[in-house]
């Protein structure tokens, strides 16, 4: 039977710290709750507390480096893609290959062409895409060529770059 | 018509694309469209319908102008055509200084200008892209 304790300062009644959460007892109530658990040697931990601006920023930091890894895999396998597809290009502008095997080559091995749109990218995302920009000092990135790398449909590119400037450049 | 600013676009089923330098960038699938070959044309690049599109009636972006002889001009503009043939792209005398890369796109056409020409003020505020209505969903908001 493991037991468990609660890390609650029940005089208080707030939970980690003082300086950093209001006591739950306060009724202005605009904070969520969050609840974090650890189990080590049978004795299950759980803590409370008070969902502050701060903390929250810090839970949704856990997802960034997963996001990131995802956006640079994707960057990486469309930059194959259109080296290939380069590459195909270049056997028919020699005359290599003729126009028909040309189109074959594209309708059998789409997946090794095709560039295909993410319909569910988001703002956080896209967050990351200006980081990973921004990063390559050398480059000057259009609007099309970060739809084309990080797969960001080709219509909502220039909404994103928008919601992006309101928020970090605050035109608004 | 000329259309001079940024996310100017025109829709059709041939048009004439004309710039100092022609590159082919991809192979994308674009909402509404389908599977296109991308190319970008910089330094200078007009795009004008020659044959509308039946029925007159714009996939990718409500904005874009569909009637016969409009044109885009811009420094860059991006063309997207929805074929899997490679096309030929041929050289012609434009100006006294330099010459011009031309083709003929033959199947449906999207082209937008992603940079305008510099000396060109811009829009305020600017053009968005906006996706046409599905009219599926327009068909059961009647209904």
């Amino acid at each position: 039977m493991s037991k468990v304790s609660y890390l609650v300062q029940k005089n208080t009644n707030s939970i980690i710290a003082k300086n950093h959460f209001r006591p739950l007892e306060d009724s202005s109530g605009t904070y969520g709750t969050f609840m974090v658990a650890t189990k080590e040697n049978d004795i299950m931990h759980c803590t409370v507390g008070a969902l502050t601006p701060s903390i929250k920023t810090w839970f949704t930091n856990f997802n960034q480096p997963v996001l990131s890894e995802r956006l640079y895999l994707t960057a990486i396998d469309n930059l194959l893609k259109k080296v290939e597809y380069l590459q195909l290009s270049s056997q028919f502008d020699q005359e290599l290959i003729t126009e028909e095997e040309f189109s074959f080559e594209l309708e059998t091995y789409e997946d090794r062409y095709l560039i295909k749109a993410n319909d569910n990218f988001s703002p956080e995302e896209f967050d990351l895409v200006i980081t990973i920009a921004n990063k390559l000092k050398h480059k000057q990135f259009s609007t099309d060529e970060l739809s084309e790398i990080f797969s960001i449909p080709l219509e909502l590119v220039d909404d994103f770059v928008f919601n992006y400037e309101v928020k970090n450049i605050g035109l608004l | 018509m000329a259309l001079v600013y940024d996310n100017s676009s025109i829709e059709c089923m041939d048009a004439d694309i004309s710039s100092r330098k022609i590159v082919r960038s991809s192979f994308m699938q674009i909402k509404n469209i389908g599977k296109c070959m991308v190319y970008k044309c910089s330094r200078n690049s007009e795009a004008t319908v020659t044959v509308e599109l039946n029925p007159k009636k714009a996939k990718h972006n409500a904005n874009s102008s569909l009637d016969k002889d409009s044109t885009v001009k811009g420094e860059n503009i991006l063309v997207a055509i929805n074929c899997m043939k490679s096309l030929k792209i041929y050289l012609t005398n434009k100006t006294g200084t330099h010459k011009a890369q031309n083709f003929s796109t033959g199947h449906y056409t999207y082209a937008q200008i992603t940079k305008q020409i510099p000396s060109t003020p811009r829009l305020i505020p600017p053009l968005e892209i906006i996706p046409p209505p599905d009219e599926d969903e327009e068909k059961k908001q009647i209904e």
